[in-house]
C-alpha cells in the first residue's frame, strides 16, 4: 500500500477521475442489487472492484501522460512504463481500451515482411501514432452490449452472461437477451466481450510470456506441434477425431487436477448442444464429439461450484479470447484464478441449430434425431446415419448457412489457449495439437509420461504444417474482408 | 473529491439522522458513499479519516460544534495533501 507521503495532486485527480468512470460508478452504485443477485459475494465485489479501479485509474494516468504531447509514439510509451514501473503489454492492453473509448486513436505503423513460403506477406509492427482525442464529454461512456447483437457481431462465447453481476443476461439460440429492468448499466459486458475489441498484441505477448512486440504469423504463438490420438479406447469409440480433448480432461480429472471442466454436451433436441459443467471421468466420455452448433460455453461461469476447486475449459477460438481478454484486464470474476486449463479446438464456423444444422439434415434428407456423427473434412459436410449411411455436402455449398456473425472471427487454431487440439493437417483419426504456454507443454508432457496417447512430429505427417497455415490464413484474410466491408458500409465492426 | 482537488485537506459531511431526511434517503445513500469512499481510500493509501459523515439534527448546536471540533483535530493531526501548484481552480 502506498503512504500518504508519495501522494501527488496528479494521483488526486486521476482518483477523481476514475471515480467519475461510469462503470466505477454502476459498480458503487448498483452495490445493493450486485449483492441480492447472489452472483457475487461481497468480498468477490470487492476484488472485482478494487482490480478493475486500479486498471482503471492507470488508464487515466496513461490518459494524462498523453496529453501532454500532441502526437505520442513507441519513445514515448516507454518514458510512461519506465516512471510507472509497469511493463509494455499492459500499457498496450490500456491503449487498446482507450482506443475503444474513442478517447485515443492509433495508428499502427507496420513493416512489409516477405516470407519464404508462398509469397506470403505480413505485416510487423512496428511503431505507433498516438493522438488524443478531443471529444465531448472527454470521458467514457455506457455503451449496451445489445449493439453487438444488432450489428450481428456476436460470437455467442457466452462470457457476457457468465460475469453479468446481476446475471440479466442469456444466450439463446445463439442471440443474446438482455432483461432491461435488472440490467445497472454497469457495462462490464461490454468490456469483458470479445466482439468490442480486442488487445491482439498483448494477447500473444501473455501468451508468448513477452515483453516484446512479435509477429505471430498464421497459428498465433506457440511451443510446439504435434500430430496425436489417445490410447484410451473408452474414449477412441465415442470422440471427434485422435480424442486427444477428451484425453486431456479424462487425465486431468484422474491425476486429480481438476474438479471440473466446462465443455459441451447434447441437449433434448438431437444435436443441439449446451453448456456443461463435467464432474467426472464419466462425464468426458458422454460428452465427447463435436456439436457443429454454436455453444455459449462460458456462460456457466457463473455457477457456484466452480469457486471450490480448480477446472479446465474447453471452447472454440473465440471462447479462449474471452477468457484470455478478462484475464489482461484484470476482470476478476469469482472463479478466475480457479482457471487451470485453457483446451482450445479448431473453429472454422459454427451454425445456428434451426438455420444452419437443421437445414443441412434437410439438404441431406436426414431426420436430425438419426445423425450418429458430424465432421468436416476434405472441403465437406458429413453426416453418419445411426443405421450406417453415410452422407455428404460439399462445404462451398453450405457456408451460406453458417452463423454470419462467425464472418469476422479470424482465428482458426484458438491462439488464446494453453493447447489448441484440431484435425486439420493430420491424417485421419488423428488431431494436430500445439502446444502454446509452458502449462500447455506440462498437460502434454504428462500424457506422454502416463502412456495415454501416441504423439508423432507433426513435420512427418501429412498434409501437415503447409496445409494448416494455409486454411488459417484463408480465415484470416475472409475475416478481413468482412471487416473492410463493415467499415466501408458504416456498419459496427470488432475492433482487434 | 473535488473539495480535496481545490485543497481541502478533509470533508465533513453533516446530515440529518437516518429517517429525518427531507429528501428521502439522500443522507443514508450518502452514506454508503462516504463508507465505500473511506474503504477505497485505504485501499488507495489515503487515510480513510480525511472523510467523515456526522449526523446531526437541525436543533442540535452542540453536536454540530462537536462534529467540527472532531474532524478538525482529527485533520490537524493529519500532514496536509498536496496542492496544485499551478493555478489552483
Ligand atoms: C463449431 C466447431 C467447428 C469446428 N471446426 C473445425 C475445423 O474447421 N477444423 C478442425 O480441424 N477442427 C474443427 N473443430 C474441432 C474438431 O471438430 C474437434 O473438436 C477437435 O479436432 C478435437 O477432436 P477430439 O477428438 O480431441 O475431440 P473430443 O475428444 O471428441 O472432444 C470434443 C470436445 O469438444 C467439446 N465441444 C463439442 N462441441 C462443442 C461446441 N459446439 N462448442 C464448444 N465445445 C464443444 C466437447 O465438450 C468435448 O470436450 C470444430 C469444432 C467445433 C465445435
Ligand atoms: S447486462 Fe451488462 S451492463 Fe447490464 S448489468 Fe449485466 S453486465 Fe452490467
Ligand atoms: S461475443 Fe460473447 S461476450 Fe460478446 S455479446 Fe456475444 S456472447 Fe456476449
Ligand atoms: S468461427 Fe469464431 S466466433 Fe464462430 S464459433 Fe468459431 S470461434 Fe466462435
Amino acid at each position: 500500500m502506498n503512504s500518504e507521503k508519495s501522494l501527488t495532486w496528479e494521483f488526486l485527480k486521476n482518483v477523481a477521475e476514475t471515480l467519475d468512470s461510469f462503470r466505477i460508478r454502476a459498480l458503487i452504485d448498483g452495490k445493493d442489487d450486485i449483492l441480492k443477485a447472489g452472483i457475487y459475494t461481497e468480498d468477490q465485489y470487492h476484488a472485482l472492484f478494487f482490480d478493475m479501479f486500479d486498471l482503471e485509474q492507470l488508464k487515466y494516468e496513461l490518459l494524462t501522460f498523453l496529453k501532454k504531447k500532441s502526437e505520442s509514439n513507441l519513445k514515448d510509451l516507454k518514458t510512461f512504463i519506465t516512471t510507472k514501473k509497469v511493463d509494455l503489454k499492459t500499457v498496450l492492453t490500456l491503449l487498446a481500451l482507450l482506443k475503444n473509448e474513442r478517447l485515443v486513436s492509433i495508428e499502427e505503423i507496420n513493416e512489409q515482411i516477405d516470407t519464404d513460403n508462398e509469397n506470403l506477406t505480413f505485416n510487423k509492427l512496428i511503431d505507433f501514432n498516438i493522438k488524443v482525442n478531443s471529444i465531448f464529454p472527454g470521458k467514457t461512456v455506457y455503451e449496451p452490449i445489445q449493439v453487438i447483437f444488432d450489428a450481428k457481431i456476436c460470437s455467442g462465447c457466452g462470457m457476457c452472461a457468465g460475469i453479468c453481476p446481476v446475471n440479466c443476461i442469456e444466450i439463446i439460440n445463439g442471440i443474446g437477451k438482455v432483461d432491461d429492468n435488472l440490467c445497472i448499466r454497469c457495462g462490464l459486458c461490454y468490456y469483458i466481450c470479445p466482439r468490442t475489441f480486442l488487445p491482439t498484441t498483448s494477447m500473444h505477448m501473455t501468451q508468448m510470456h513477452s515483453n516484446k512486440i512479435e509477429d505471430h504469423g498464421q497459428l498465433g504463438s506457440y511451443i510446439d506441434i504435434f500430430s496425436a490420438r489417445t490410447k484410451i479406447s473408452d474414449i477412441k469409440s465415442v470422440c471427434q477425431d485422435g480424442g486427444i480433448t477428451s484425453s486431456c480432461i479424462y487425465y486431468l480429472f484422474n491425476s486429480k487436477q481438476i474438479d471440473s471442466a466446462l465443455g459441451a454436451k447434447m441437449s433434448e433436441d438431437p444435436w443441439r448442444p449446451m453448456p456443461f459443467l463435467l464432474g467426472s471421468k464419466e462425464d468426458v466420455i458422454s460428452s465427447a464429439g463435436t456439436k457443429y452448433v454454436n455453444n455459449p460455453n462460458l456462460s456457466l461461469l457463473n455457477d457456484k461450484s466452480l469457486i471450490n476447486g480448480n477446472f479446465a475449459i474447453v471452447g472454440v477460438p473465440c471462447h479462449m479470447q474471452a477468457l484470455l481478454k478478462s484475464k489482461l484486464y484484470n476482470f476478476q470474476f469469482p472463479s478466475q484464478n480457479n482457471v487451470i486449463y485453457r483446451l482450445g479446438i479448431f473453429c472454422m464456423e459454427s451454425f445456428s441449430y434451426e438455420d444452419g444444422f437443421l437445414k443441412i439434415c434437410n439438404l441431406v434428407d436426414v431426420n436430425v434425431s438419426n445423425v450418429s456423427k458430424t465432421d468436416i473434412n476434405k472441403g465437406k459436410f458429413f453426416i453418419y446415419t445411426n443405421d450406417g449411411n453415410e452422407f455428404s455436402v460439399p462445404i462451398k455449398e453450405i457456408t451460406h448457412l453458417a452463423r454470419p456473425d462467425c464472418e469476422v472471427c479470424y482465428d482458426l487454431t484458438s491462439e488464446s489457449s494453453d493447447i489448441s487440439i484440431g484435425s486439420i493437417g493430420s491424417p485421419s483419426g488423428w488431431n494436430t495439437v500445439i502446444i502454446r504456454t509452458p502449462e500447455g507443454k506440462k498437460l502434454y508432457d504428462e500424457l506422454i509420461a502416463n502412456d495415454i496417447i501416441e504423439s508423432v512430429n507433426f513435420n512427418d505427417v501429412k498434409p501437415g504444417l503447409s496445409m494448416l497455415q494455409k486454411i488459417a490464413r484463408s480465415k484470416k484474410v475472409k475475416c478481413q474482408k468482412h471487416l473492410d466491408e463493415k467499415r466501408k458500409e458504416n456498419h459496427r465492426f470488432p475492433s482487434y | 473529491m473535488d473539495s480535496f482537488l481545490k485543497g481541502a485537506d478533509g470533508v465533513a459531511i453533516i446530515s440529518c439522522h437516518e429517517g429525518e431526511c427531507d429528501y428521502g434517503r439522500a443522507n443514508m445513500n450518502t452514506n454508503k458513499h462516504v463508507i465505500f469512499i473511506r474503504r477505497l481510500f485505504n485501499h488507495l493509501g489515503i487515510d480513510e479519516d480525511r472523510i467523515q459523515q456526522y449526523f446531526c439534527a437541525a436543533a442540535e448546536v452542540e453536536k454540530f460544534v462537536t462534529s467540527v471540533e472532531d474532524i478538525t483535530s482529527k485533520i490537524r493531526s493529519l500532514p496536509p495533501l498536496p496542492k496544485n501548484k499551478i493555478n489552483p481552480k
